[in-house]
């Protein structure tokens, strides 16, 4: 079996806090192959911006990983060096950013910084940097790349900005890329188009991607594997089929009734009572157990990620029939 | 590569919060005076500031009954003694700490009431272009177009030039007195308010609970003064707080210059001035410790108003 | 227009216009008048807009960025006066109202706004906000501001005993309650949601929308439901109103629209809907970017992006016609097939 591209294992996060620590990111574990598109989905709160960034190391101090590994094609990245970790970065593992003003320098042209960026990395003249700029951005469907070389950010749409992100994160062609919702801002025609070019990208370059989302329905058009999140934990792992026909934890089910089109119009939609528990405020044994109409006396110890069929994982003590 | 570091934790320590329960830490220690007490205490320069300030506050309130004479009972003043240098013994025995002036003035007391004239006129003078600048930088943002370009030109005239300058031209064509220099100094600073609270405010005016006000019918003053000056005190504190001690400075330049207060009222200016005149003369008394009693004021208030500048600062509050 | 309706619609917009223009100064104005600048830009929020909304009926109004959705509610409510056209609540048009009669008018039109972190005071507790208009306006009596404070915040879902609390104290699902409560609290018969549950988590979406739906029904509001999420535009609406750049393209009942979508803008919105149903499905968008309200295109806005465009699209604004009962669409393409099915008798004149 070959490695997976990114093993991450037993992840915990956390910020100092008025009380104490909070852990925003408390024990996550999943494995991403070559060229598979894993979506990890939660709502505010649950930690999967804070996991994106943790793999990458780019969580700001005083936040900082206190256990666990995150193993990138063999090696570990926790405690690398951090020049290692910027070697890496942009190079081999790219991250796409919900704002592309986070991405992009606001005063420096889109063609002097994707120049900057490759020669970072590679040993190759400004020229040739230059003409890998503008096929990447033809590539994400930027019309005129020779001459949006020369603009500055804010002289593009939203849409085309995240397009130059994305761009910029292609440059040298990464293994794996991790993007934090990076359509949430932008109209629905705009983000398919996004969603359109990210598709052809990585089924042509064998890229794995991340895509955290709250948005359940992008993610069931775009991910192989979903993992949801919730308070901090993966609540549910498996593939998209699995997760969206079968759900075994009840948090899915709730978020699949939630979402309008899956009842009848103009019925109640099936709401999950309560709201999510701040990172500040996390209860003892099962996050869910408030608002959970299954739980029991065994719901008040942390539930242990039970190993279902074909690699398929959830942590709860009552799931779901499978079938149900 | 130019991967900023994303602030997803921005200036606070929490990633985005979920929204909260009802009655997490956020909850706690949240009214705006709470936030500034446990700031200035947090800091050890601001404690220290802010303890000057109440003790001189307390003592130039306390004026009348602190002072060992009454620098301004003709009868209690004795020619013999004037000139005196500090922690000499006067005519009938009484130890002056600081010395004497050329009236035979205590310089305690004259320094105590003396302090007591600059903080009163100061802060006078503070208030009242507070609320002058208030209420004109809150119609300007309110009512936009040629309202607000008027009374902008204005304030930028105003700040164009130098102060003294304008309280000078001020005074010298309607003459002295306390309460035209107060006026003065109100004339010449009402316009960093108004700077202030109308940035602060065109702020607020573009969020949703102002739009939402007008939807329900409220009158625009209840929206201008119940709603919306609320929300601009931060910038008004802060700037309120310099500018009092700007007002003391400057009244303080103005007596020294001999066009402030009269010398019934004398201010720490006008003893400054009076004791300038023999300063060569080697009786420094007179001179410098009004002079650093100025200066321990000014600095104490400023560096108050700087750690409340952090304190109120917009982006680290949520 | 449908003009089957024999009762007066709650709230009607008749050939709507509304411009932007950034306020000059008179120095700019002089530049400008001397030919050394050029006139500020003009935003063109909206273009001749027609519609009316029925007594009780929830009317979703739905489209992407600069299609003017946000201003066509103001204007509606009566915030924002239309640089053209008129406006009318119950038959009376608001701009010859005046006094109390424009009180009223004021207060009959209620909106929640989008994002719970500024549509609340920061510095008023939730009592306050909620109850002081009703007490400024005489709708309550002093006395009974409280029980009144605390039967809303009942009827939003909220404990009352939460009425002494400052904003920043409650989540977003629960802030968005609370506009909801503090619009309840004036009467209003119309309610106007501008994108209310779209900066919720999903799961407090859900609670907030099954909220409004029994508001709707409990108490008789009549609703527009402004979203750029058409799945919840589809749940909770009876008609559906599609917008781009400032005109209105398409607009019919829910199941029409949703069936037998008419005009190609409104094909290209329902085919990116996200649906959990499409698993690894091929994105594929109509192209282009949305033009900036600014410099809107000619003839038809849509026409640099429209697949089926043809020369007319290019020149000559399509006109909202109606294409069967209830069904209106602003579409060239019904012209010709009107044409051709004028030609063939047979044929039913749906041109997709």
């Amino acid at each position: 079996m070959m490695t997976p591209l990114l093993s991450v294992s037993g992840l915990v996060t956390e910020f100092p806090g008025r009380d104490g620590a909070v852990r925003a990111v408390d024990g996550v574990s999943f494995d991403l192959a070559r060229g598979r598109i894993l979506g990890l989905v939660g709502e505010s709160g649950s930690g999967k911006s804070v996991t994106g960034f943790s793999v990458l190391g780019l969580v700001d101090a005083p936040g900082r990983v206190v256990a666990g590994s995150v193993r990138f094609d063999g090696e570990e990245l926790l405690g690398a060096s951090p020049r290692r970790l910027r070697s890496l970065r942009g190079n081999r593992i790219a991250m796409v950013f919900q704002d592309p003003m986070m991405t992009l320098n606001p005063v420096l042209t889109v063609g002097t910084q994707m120049v900057e960026t490759v020669c970072a990395h590679r040993r190759v003249s400004r020229r040739a940097a230059r003409v890998e700029a503008r096929d990447a951005l033809g590539k994400v469907g930027i019309p005129s790349p020779e001459e949006r070389l020369d603009a500055y950010p804010h002289e593009f749409s939203g849409g085309m900005r995240q397009r130059v992100a994305i761009a910029t994160a292609l440059l040298h062609a990464p293994d794996l890329i991790i993007a934090d919702e990076p359509t949430t801002a932008l109209d629905v025609t705009i983000q398919s188009q996004i969603l359109g070019e990210v598709q052809r990208l990585c089924a042509e370059t064998g890229t794995g991607l991340i895509w955290i989302s709250h948005d359940l329905g992008v993610v069931a058009g775009l991910a192989d594997d979903i993992a949801v999140m919730y308070a901090g934990r993966i609540v549910e792992r498996a593939g998209v089929d699995d997760v969206l026909d079968v759900p075994r934890h009840p948090y899915t089910r709730g978020l699949i009734n939630a979402i309008p089109g899956a009842g009848e119009r103009g019925r109640p939609l099936h709401q999950i009572r309560g709201s999510a528990p701040s990172p500040t405020s996390r209860l003892v044994g099962c996050a869910f157990r408030p608002r959970c109409d299954r739980a029991g006396e065994a719901c008040l110890e942390e539930p242990g990620e039970v190993l279902g069929p074909e690699g398929r994982r959830w942590r709860c003590f009552h799931p779901l029939e499978a079938g149900a | 590569m130019t991967h900023q570091e994303p602030a997803p934790t921005g200036g606070a320590v929490l990633p985005p919060d979920a929204g909260g329960e009802v009655g997490t830490s956020a909850a706690r220690g949240d009214s705006m005076a709470g936030r500034i007490a446990a700031g200035i205490l947090a800091s050890p320069k601001a404690s220290i500031a802010a303890l000057v300030c109440v003790f001189l506050i307390g003592a130039a309130l306390g004026a009348p009954v602190l002072a060992p004479q009454d620098p301004y009972d003709l009868t209690a003043i004795d020619i013999f003694d004037s000139r005196l240098p500090p922690m000499s013994v006067g005519y009938e025995g009484q130890r002056y700490v600081l010395g004497t002036d050329t009236q035979g003035r205590d310089m305690l007391s004259a320094m105590l009431y003396g302090l007591r004239t600059s903080l009163s006129v100061g802060l006078t003078a503070g208030l009242l272009a507070l609320a002058v600048g208030t209420a004109l930088g809150l119609v300007a943002a309110w009512a936009g177009g040629r309202i607000d370009a008027l009374i902008m030109r204005t304030v930028d005239l105003m700040l164009g030039f130098p102060t003294i300058l304008v309280a000078l031209m001020i005074l010298v064509v309607f003459g002295q007195g306390t309460w035209k220099v107060i006026l003065a100094l109100v004339f010449v600073q009402w316009a960093y308010f108004a700077r202030a609270v109308r940035g602060a405010a065109l702020v607020e005016i573009g969020k949703d609970y102002v739009e939402a006000a007008r939807c329900l019918g409220l009158s625009s003053g209840r929206i201008l003064f119940a709603h919306l000056l609320p929300n601009c005190l931060p910038p008004l504190i802060v700037i309120g707080t310099i500018q009092v001690a700007s007002a003391i400075a400057a009244e303080a330049t103005l007596s020294f210059l001999g066009i402030g207060l009269p010398i019934t009222e004398p201010s720490l200016g006008l003893l400054i001035a009076n004791g300038y005149q023999v300063l060569l003369a080697g009786l420094y008394w007179m001179s410098v410790y009004p002079g650093l009693l100025l200066l321990a004021l000014v600095f104490a208030i400023n560096v108050v108003g700087d750690r409340l500048r952090e304190i109120l600062n917009p982006r680290l509050v949520r | 227009m449908t003009g089957e309706a024999t009762e007066v619609p709650l709230v009607r917009v008749d050939g709507v216009s509304k411009r932007f223009r950034r306020g000059t100064d008179f120095a700019e104005r002089l530049a400008v008048r001397l030919g050394a600048a050029a006139p500020p830009p003009v935003v063109h929020a909206l273009d001749e807009v027609s519609l009316e909304v029925r007594r009780g009926e929830v009317v979703g109004l739905a489209g992407e960025s600069g299609c003017g959705k946000s201003t066509l509610g103001r204007v509606m409510a009566g915030l924002l006066a239309p640089t053209e056209g008129r406006v009318s609540h119950a038959g009376h048009d608001l701009a010859s109202l005046a006094g109390d009669d424009a009180r009223r008018a004021r207060l009959a039109a209620q909106i929640v706004f989008q994002d719970p972190m500024s549509s609340l005071n920061p510095r008023r507790r939730v009592r306050d906000i909620i109850g002081e208009a009703p007490r400024v306006h005489g709708l309550v009596r002093r006395g009974d501001v409280a029980p009144r404070v605390a039967g809303l915040l009942e009827t939003v879902g909220l404990d009352p005993a939460m009425a002494d609390r400052f904003p920043h104290q409650f989540s977003g699902g629960q802030r968005q309650r609370i506009g909801i409560a503090r619009a309840l609290a004036v009467e209003p018969e119309f309610l106007i949601c501008d994108e209310s549950i779209a900066a919720l988590d999903v799961s407090i979406q859900a609670q907030v929308l099954n909220l409004l739906m029994c508001l709707r029904t409990d108490l008789g509001l009549t609703l527009l439901f402004i979203s750029h999420d058409l799945s919840v535009v589809r749940h909770i609406s009876d008609r559906v109103v599609i917008m781009y750049l400032g005109r209105v393209v398409e607009s019919a009942s829910t199941e029409d629209l949703f069936d037998a979508a008419n005009h190609p803008y409104t094909l290209a919105l329902l085919a990116q809907i996200p649906s959990l149903d499409r698993r690894r499905h091929h994105f594929a968008a109509i192209e282009g970017e949305i033009p900036s309200p600014v410099n809107p295109p000619p003839g038809c806005h849509f026409h640099p992006r429209c697949p089926r465009a043809f020369a007319r699209c290019r020149t000559e604004r399509p006109v909202l016609r109606s294409i069967a009962p209830g069904h209106d669409s602003a579409c060239h393409l019904n012209d010709a097939s009107a044409e051709a099915a004028r030609a063939v008798p047979t044929s039913t004149g749906d041109p997709t």
